[in-house]
């Protein structure tokens, strides 16, 4: 689904933000990102997204020019991006911003109510589609911004730390909504966060980043059970594998 | 902390002084006014009293209502192309940068060019056609303010906002009308209420200028002639006219900005 082969992004400033990633996600996975602020996530997920490209390297995908053609007819259809802050358009209530991409896509009003009241069924958000972003909180702003990137039905999902900004009680309820999300309809994930156990309890793989420039150092693949419950959090095999993802994180660091 | 009830019903109070504040004032003075002239015995040519000023509009409300209707025609037709044609303008700034960098320095000569001294030119090339030498002097004077208010405006728009719209791959028509538009609305709407006061002014300097006589005559005609024929009950009357003319628009603008950003910008929700 995405490919990077050691793709390096160097901004024009002269700061080298990833050096030589190189990374696959396959098709219903869950990979996520894991390092330190600063490290190059966040570009990274921007060429897997097409929004930068990269200096030297290849990133392939079905949404990007190159390869689109081969492999998806519908260019636009195929991939949600959720960004570190909800970005919903202020002057628009949920209802509109969860419609826009469809909206964009050349979707009717009319023909996009079903599947627009069924995204913010699924996120919980139905009571509230008349309510403007300035009415909701932290949590359901993400909630709104997670339901537009979902209105396209997405092969794959880009998300940029999307809950980073809520406390840790929302951040788990809306961490175990996504998963129950992922489940149901089976998108391919990179998800970007720098808490270990948010990491380990959602992905099927983790990949740790070093400091920039940032370079993947090493992969955890988590085999933990499918469907997790919050129960999952105080097994043995979490604590372990959070355990093996923090000494990660560190050996990264002190390279 | 301790008595909630008594903060909460201050504010209350604080609020209605203020809005009667500027009417208190003006109360006082228009008092003030009157009885300094009955006092002096001020002649009714040197200056008259607000009751004969107001006796003026009401007893001669047919030659100021003809008047007003026309100033206030040039004003609206001039407004309305300044909001049309600065914000048309702004928008086709943003599709080339080539056309900003083109066009954009005729419109700050333009504006930078005092009207008093355009007012003539064109009245000389345009003959006697004073309604459009009137719609033009209040034009340009009110074009620029929505220009480039809306021309910052519509740079404003958020970069993340932008991404989003790049991300699903939104035509240039679209990301105007749903995500530039919407940003520019307030900076517009700022620059509107601007052109509104200006374009007033405009066709008052441009009436002055020309001079216009008969069909074509404004406040400022009736000004002129009140002060030519030392009627200057008339002109203080036509005055009263265009100060009222300015405040009314100026309040209206607001009100229509309040309409249209309450859901949703800072500078009108409560
Ligand atoms: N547009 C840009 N121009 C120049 N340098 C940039 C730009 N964007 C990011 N950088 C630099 O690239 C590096 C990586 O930035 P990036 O935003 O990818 O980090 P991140 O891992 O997402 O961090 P965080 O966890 O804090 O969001 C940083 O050093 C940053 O200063
Ligand atoms: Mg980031």
């Amino acid at each position: 689904m995405i490919e990077f082969a050691a793709a390096t992004k160097t901004y024009p400033n002269g700061t080298l933000a990833v050096a030589n990633a190189t990374l696959r996600v396959a098709a219903g996975e869950f990979v996520t990102l894991l390092g330190p602020s600063g490290c190059g996530k966040s570009t990274l997920l921007r060429m897997a997204a097409g929004l930068t490209p990269p200096t030297t390297g290849r990133v392939a995908a079905p949404w990007l020019a190159e390869t689109r053609s081969k492999e998806a007819q519908d260019d636009s259809a195929t991939l949600g991006f959720v960004f570190q802050e909800p970005t919903l358009l202020p002057w628009a209530n949920v209802w509109k911003n969860v419609y826009l991409p469809l909206r964009l896509a050349g979707v009717r009003r009319r023909d996009a109510r079903e599947r627009v009241d069924a995204v913010l069924a699924m996120v919980g958000l139905s009571e509230f589609s008349r309510a403007y972003p300035r009415e909701l909180s932290g949590g359901m702003k993400m909630r709104a911004s997670v339901a537009r990137a979902l209105v396209t039905r997405p092969q794959a999902m880009l998300l940029d730390e999307p809950f980073a900004a809520l406390d840790e009680i929302t951040r788990n309820r809306i961490d175990d909504d996504l998963l129950a999300l992922w489940r149901g309809q089976r998108w391919a994930a990179l998800f970007v966060t720098h808490s270990v156990f948010e990491s380990i309890y959602l992905s099927t793989r983790v990949l740790v980043m070093s400091p920039r420039p940032g370079r993947i150092v090493e992969e955890i693949v988590v085999d933990l059970p499918q469907p997790r419950t919050p129960a999952v959090r105080s097994t043995a095999r979490f604590a372990e594998l959070c355990g093996q993802a923090s000494a990660a994180l560190a050996r990264s660091m002190a390279a | 902390m301790t008595n909630p009830p008594l903060r909460k019903s201050l504010p209350g109070i604080v609020r209605w002084t203020q809005r009667l504040a500027p009417l208190l004032v003006g109360a006082a003075a228009l008092g003030a006014w009157e009885w300094a002239v009955r006092h002096w015995s001020v002649q009714r040519y040197v200056i008259p009293g607000p009751v004969l000023i107001a006796q003026t509009i009401v007893e001669r409300w047919d030659e100021l209502a003809a008047a007003w209707v026309v100033t206030l025609k040039t004003m609206a037709l001039a407004l309305a192309a300044a909001a049309v044609g600065g914000a048309a303008l702004a928008a086709a700034f943003t599709s080339s940068r080539w056309i900003e960098a083109s066009l954009f320095p005729y419109a700050i000569i333009l504006q930078v060019t005092p009207l008093v001294a355009v007012a003539p030119l064109l009245a000389m090339f345009l003959g006697g056609h004073f309604e459009l030498v009137h719609f033009l002097c209040a034009w340009i004077v009110a074009f620029f303010p929505v220009l480039s208010n809306t021309a910052v405006g519509l740079r404003s728009a958020d970069r993340a906002h932008r991404e989003l719209f790049a991300l699903y791959g939104a035509s240039w028509w679209a990301r105007l009308r749903l995500l530039l538009a919407p940003s520019a609305l307030p900076y517009f709407l700022a620059g509107l209420r601007i052109a509104g006061s200006l374009s007033l002014v405009g066709a008052v300097v441009a009436e002055f200028v020309t001079g216009a006589v008969g069909d074509e005559s404004g406040l400022a005609s009736q000004i002129l002639a009140g002060q030519m024929r030392l009627d200057t009950p008339m002109v203080f009357a036509a005055l009263t006219l265009v100060s009222l003319t300015g405040i009314v628009v100026y309040f209206a603008l607001g009100l229509l900005s309040w309409l249209l950003l309450r859901h949703w910008h800072d500078s009108a929700v409560r």
